[in-house]
């Protein structure tokens, strides 16, 4: 199969995945009802974890901009690019897997700020984890095989930025899980 | 095994205690006031302990305040 077809196919399963994702999202359960005027404070844990996902995806989004400036071939030849990106995307994965232990930290801590439900939501967040490690990982493979499948090798650039996208793919899970738990629950 | 909801009656419990608000009876079960709303609005089922917490604060028994709705 030619490389257009596999990059046709590779975005249709992304479309589906996110279509998937579009549908179970627009079945969540309305917002609880207030009194007009009335908002619900959020929790400590969904404050935390709307700043670390915003902080995240601002870092992740530089990195990319500024693998994407230098040509995603060639960024890692530059030195000062390539630390660049290593830096905001150690940056991003501190920020995100941070959350994931400030959180735990806090459901353990004697007087927790976070009840039952906020443990309850924490604790279901990574479910989808795995799931969404293989479609990016399996994408990743499909896309490189056809790719560089003529070359016989694969340049060694790609295998970092696969790595990096699965880290902070697991770190965007958790921040991500919790919010939309907030709203399931 | 039949579906079951559990119902409660936190809100009028709170309207009888002097319009009590749903932070001071978070706070006082040691729970968010989110949790108050969504289990006002039967969209949250307490665990044991905090059903209990609930009861000790209004001096009711549990099963006055939550009940099982079953579905056939």
């Amino acid at each position: 199969m030619s490389v257009i077809l596999w990059a046709v196919l590779a975005i249709v399963a992304g479309l589906g995945f996110v279509a998937v994702s579009a549908r179970r999202a627009l079945r969540l359960p309305p917002r609880p009802e207030l009194p007009p005027g009335e908002t619900l404070p959020p929790t400590v844990l969904q404050r935390l974890a709307r700043r670390s996902l915003i902080a995240g995806l601002l870092l992740i989004a530089a990195a990319v901009t500024a693998v994407l400036r230098a040509g995603a071939d060639t960024f890692y030849d530059d030195d000062a690019t390539r630390l660049t990106v290593t830096f905001l995307m150690l940056a991003a994965l501190v920020v995100l897997a941070g959350f994931g232990m400030r959180a735990q930290g806090l459901a353990r801590k004697p007087g927790s700020p976070l009840d039952e439900r906020d443990v309850a939501i924490l604790d279901r967040a990574p479910l989808l984890e795995g799931t969404a490690m293989m479609v990016t990982l399996a994408l990743w493979v499909v896309g490189l095989q056809q790719t560089f499948w003529s070359d016989g090798a694969v340049p060694l650039v790609w295998l970092y930025l696969m790595m990096w996208s699965l880290l902070l793919l697991k770190g965007l899970v958790l921040p991500m899980g919790v919010l939309l738990g907030y709203r399931r629950s | 095994m039949p579906r079951a909801e559990i119902s409660n009656v936190i809100r009028r419990l709170r309207f009888e205690r002097e319009e009590m608000t749903q932070q001071a009876l978070a706070d006082a079960v040691g729970c968010t006031r989110q949790t108050i709303v969504l289990l006002e609005q039967g969209r949250y089922v307490p665990s044991l302990a905090l059903a209990l917490r609930i009861a000790r604060v209004f001096g009711r028994p549990v099963d006055d305040i939550f009940q099982l709705v079953e579905e056939p």
